[in-house]
């Protein structure tokens, strides 16, 4: 299934994409795709995230769906 | 409120506050009778306090230690030339008084800490968050939970925002968001990065705006909403955020926040290269020869269990110098967590009181542990398979 991924602050920055669509396994759960992430861009393992599905923060166990709008977000800490 | 009657020079000031049926005269009392604690007088504080300011917020402390540079005028657009060197706080007023002699103006120019930061809060009705770090972000986070104080919370890194109110009419916090025990330490650096001036002008607006609808009691306010803005894109969305387990969890270690290390973000960098660093592989070695060590997993009661080739105490970093007793110092002692980072922040803390502690920290901690084994174990199955 597609998902769309919209990724800000540093993890954009490592990733090297504001958004994209990914194809992935159906019924993944947050935690699989932050290890398939982090598998690909080992710089995120540092990282601290939250991830939110269709613009609300999940938590690692939740499941994706086709279609879905998924938001990784650091902290900001600059003023 | 004020009983007393707006002057005529009040009333032509707020003229424009006062047509709004949103907020007439009785909207602009609450305003006048508002106080509101601004910490960080930077990027974010200047507009903030512009607009506060011009709004006729009765009364309004500013927290700042930091002096005025060269390098800061490009966005913090209440300091001229002539601030260069002054203290932000103290130039800050200096400006705003200008702007509006009819309100007050209260200097902090101590740095916000531990021991300060309640009774600054409880003089307070609103908290606004325009610091440059997360250390300082922690801190306001669990003062306001304490005193129960709204935060009106903004950031930013490079060309995007983050915009929201925490702890607002039991609302969620900062750590609902990021509660900080997941930390990395990529995030967890002070070193200032670039900014478009702009940026924080935009985002410290949209403070400015939380404060007066709070004020007002007017509009929808961004509580449990964290609004993220792209200043390249002009895209913004919200995130709705819920509140957690964590507002307890601030509540129930009041005792302690005098003696949490909040600065230890900061310093991190620092304190890490003194404090001895073990690799996966290193401490299976270690293990494999039989050597005794006295395992400390300093992760929190609600993390997975430790693992049991490192099973010893479980003592989360808040209880460390409560519990060091506890530990074995006779045998080599190895302090773990999640990832690495919290082992040290332990150990830091432990160093801190008792300078002769020999320990040392997981590198990478049970993640890397984790990965480590399940390597060997392929491995392994591997050579028996061939």
């Amino acid at each position: 299934m597609k998902i769309k991924l919209t990724y800000y602050g540093v993890v954009s920055e490592i990733i090297g994409a504001e958004e994209e669509w990914m194809e992935v396994e159906s019924n993944l759960a947050v935690d699989s795709l932050c290890d398939m992430l982090e598998k690909r861009w080992s710089k995120l393992e540092s990282v601290q995230y939250k991830v939110a599905i269709n613009h609300s923060v999940s938590n690692m166990a939740s499941v994706l769906e086709e279609n879905d709008d998924v938001t990784i977000l650091p902290p900001f800490s600059g003023g | 409120m004020s009983k007393a009657q707006f002057t005529e020079r009040e009333l032509t000031r707020y003229s424009r506050n006062i047509l709004l049926k949103e907020v007439g005269e009785q909207g602009q009392h609450k305003l006048k009778d508002a106080k509101v604690l601004v910490i960080g007088a930077g990027g974010l504080g200047c507009p903030v306090l512009q607009y506060l300011t011009a709004a006729g917020i009765g009364t309004i402390g500013i927290v700042d230690f930091d002096i005025v540079d060269e390098s800061n005028l490009q966005r913090q657009v209440l300091f001229d030339t002539a601030h260069i060197g002054m203290n932000k706080a103290r130039a800050a007023k200096d400006r705003l008084t200008r702007m509006n002699p009819l309100i007050k103006v209260v200097v902090y120019t101590e740095k916000l800490d531990q021991q300060n930061a309640l009774e600054l809060f409880r003089h307070y009705d609103i908290v606004v968050d325009g610091t440059d770090n997360l250390a300082s972000r922690y801190l306001i986070n669990d003062a306001s939970i304490l005193t129960g104080k709204p935060v009106v919370y903004g950031a930013i890194h490079r060309f995007e925002g983050q915009v929201s109110v925490f702890n607002y009419q039991n609302g969620p916090s900062y750590r609902c968001l990021f509660p900080e025990n997941q930390e990395g330490s990529t995030m967890l650096n002070c070193s200032e990065l670039g900014v478009i001036g702009v940026l924080p002008g935009m985002i410290g607006t949209y403070q400015a705006n939380e404060v007066m609808k709070i004020i007002l009691g007017t509009g929808e306010i961004l509580s449990g909403k964290l609004m993220l803005v792209d200043s390249r894109s002009n895209k913004s969305s919200i995130i709705h955020i819920a509140r957690s387990n964590e507002v307890d969890k601030v509540l129930a270690s009041r005792e302690s926040f005098g003696s949490n290390g909040y600065a230890l973000y900061c310093d991190q960098d620092e304190k890490e290269n003194l404090i001895e660093e073990i690799t996966a592989e290193e401490l299976n070695i270690l293990i494999s020869k039989g050597e005794t060590i006295q395992f400390v997993d300093v992760r929190g009661d609600s993390e997975p269990p430790s693992p049991k080739e490192l099973t010893g105490l479980r003592i989360p970093v808040k209880d460390v110098l409560q519990s060091l007793d506890l530990i074995d110092q006779r045998n080599t002692v190895v302090v773990y967590c999640h990832s690495g980072v919290r082992s040290l922040k332990a150990i830091s803390k432990i160093q801190a009181t008792s300078p002769h502690a020999n320990l040392m920290s997981l590198q990478g901690g049970v993640k890397a542990w984790m990965k480590f084994t399940k390597e060997t174990e392929k491995n392994k199955i591997e050579l028996e398979l061939s």
